[in-house]
């Protein structure tokens, strides 16, 4: 081939050149060049990034401390199930998240109950939840009769074989999205009742507390990942119900302190975390707040259900604070729960003053 | 007077929350607009009394009996609502006070201060 001379090469790289800038000049009148361009670059950088994400995801081991029974031993509880929602908030950094209960030797339905919810939350997160069980043979029992198994998604085959047959009646667990899901409510009542009266049949003042809970987690407690809790679990030994809703949203005090100004809260002498949460479930709260008359009014209907004894034992916990119905007592938490949990009980006598039956 | 009665386990069994985008066709709201208004309006139109039977059904959330009977102060004169309406519940009393005695009191006093009756989402 005939070699090019120098002038005529520089002409034919200045020509291309000429026509390669026309044609980027024409793509960016149309608007492509550089859309073209920028969702390459993006699209590279994502997968560089994605395989980076992947690749750095951590495997992550939970050990709570020994006492884990929530009407005991409450900041124990809350200290463990503070730290297991935490990894919500960087969900792309978790791979797994392993429970390591062997330690534990004492735990209560409550607690039990707070896990689940958790572990549930964490499933909207795509996070996955292993674990194993105590090494103490009866806080062992307490997880399999309490049903806990059935809710958990994998189970290895070394507990199984431990497993005795548990009764599925034991623990119903139910997890409502977006909306009330009112039906599910009154029929798992329903069957909580049969469990502990042999007889299917409503219970209007759990059914109403539960929907009053209902109602302020959909309409207050959560921008996104809409969810609350239900858990009812039959006592066989002293035959008596537990109940447990989780609203794993802001929780009651935040809710309150983004609604209205800390001098609303001065103004009812109310200077505590623990003192608002105690407050809010009074009736006289509503009068104090003015344009919301017909509102507010579902808190202070949990209260009276306890104090009517048409249910014992009420525990509300929401972000630092506690209040126990039963004791009349409000106090502060070492940690956060973010959301708001309720426990009460229902025992036989109990459920027959609710039904005015003598 | 003669009454009209309504029943609402006939709207069903699992009363909601308060409004219809927070559950299943079974709140408040739709209760009100679906069957207390036609039927007060009803009620009203043939010197009737309305009369509500609140049992049989799971139980009640004070939101939903608060917008199912709320908005009546929106829609129809107080005094009409005092003497055509009528609130029965051998299962749980305590709602007709909380009706007669607070709800509508409150409603009014919302209506009176123009304020709107929804609140914006």
């Amino acid at each position: 081939m005939k070699k090019l001379k120098s002038k005529r090469k520089k002409f034919l790289v200045r020509k291309s050149k000429k026509t390669q800038d026309r044609a980027t000049k024409r793509r960016k009148r149309q608007g492509k060049f550089h859309k073209r361009k920028q969702e390459n670059s993006l699209t590279k950088a994502y997968e560089r990034n994605l395989d980076f994400i992947k690749k750095s995801r951590k495997d992550i081991t939970i050990s709570p401390k020994n006492n884990l029974e929530l009407l005991e031993h409450t900041n124990n509880v809350i200290e463990f199930i503070s730290e297991l929602k935490s990894y919500r908030n960087v969900a792309h950094e978790v791979k797994s998240i392993f429970i390591d209960l062997k330690d534990v030797i004492s735990i209560d339905i409550g607690t039990i109950s707070l896990l689940l919810s958790s572990v549930k939350e964490l499933a909207l997160y795509d996070i996955n939840v292993k674990g194993n069980l105590p090494k103490k043979q009866n806080t062992k029992d307490a997880f399999i009769d309490s049903g806990y198994l059935e809710h958990m998604g994998e189970v290895s085959k070394s507990i199984k074989k431990s497993m005795r047959v548990s009764n599925k009646e034991n623990l119903l667990l139910m997890l409502a999205k977006e909306k009330s899901e009112s039906k599910k409510v009154g029929q798992c009542i329903k069957l909580g009742i049969k469990a502990l009266t042999g007889k299917e049949n409503h219970y209007p003042p759990v059914y109403g507390i539960i929907q009053e809970m209902n109602g302020n987690s959909v309409e207050h407690a959560y921008k996104d990942k809409k969810h609350w809790i239900m858990g009812i679990n039959h006592d066989k030994i002293k035959n008596k119900l537990i109940f447990t809703f989780t609203d794993n949203g802001f929780g009651i005090i935040r809710t309150l302190k983004k609604r209205f100004n800390i001098n609303a809260f001065k103004k009812m002498n109310w200077h505590t975390d623990e003192k608002i949460l105690e407050g809010v479930f009074d009736k006289k709260y509503n009068s104090r707040f003015k344009k919301q008359y017909n509102r507010n009014k579902g808190l202070p209907v949990i209260k009276k259900a306890q104090a009517e004894n048409k249910i014992k034992n009420l525990i509300v916990i929401a972000n630092e604070s506690i209040v126990n119905f039963n004791t009349g007592k409000a106090s502060r938490l070492n940690k956060e729960f973010s959301g708001t949990f309720y426990y009460w009980e229902l025992d036989l006598k109990t459920y027959m003053n609710g039904k005015n039956i003598n | 007077m003669e009454k009209i009665l309504i029943r609402v386990i006939d709207f069903t069994e699992y009363p909601g929350v308060r409004y219809k985008h927070q559950g299943n066709n079974d709140s408040g709201e739709d209760f009100y607009y679906e069957v207390i208004k036609p039927a007060f309006e009803k009620a009203l139109n043939q010197e009737k009394i309305l009369s509500v039977d609140l049992d049989g059904t799971a139980g009640y959330a004070s939101s939903f009996l608060d917008e199912s009977f709320g908005n009546l102060v929106y829609d129809f004169p107080f005094e009409e609502i005092k003497t055509h309406l009528e609130i029965k519940s051998f299962e749980e009393p305590d709602w007709i006070d909380v009706i007669f005695k607070e709800t509508l009191k409150d409603w009014k006093r919302k209506k009176d201060e123009n304020q709107p009756r929804k609140p914006e989402r």
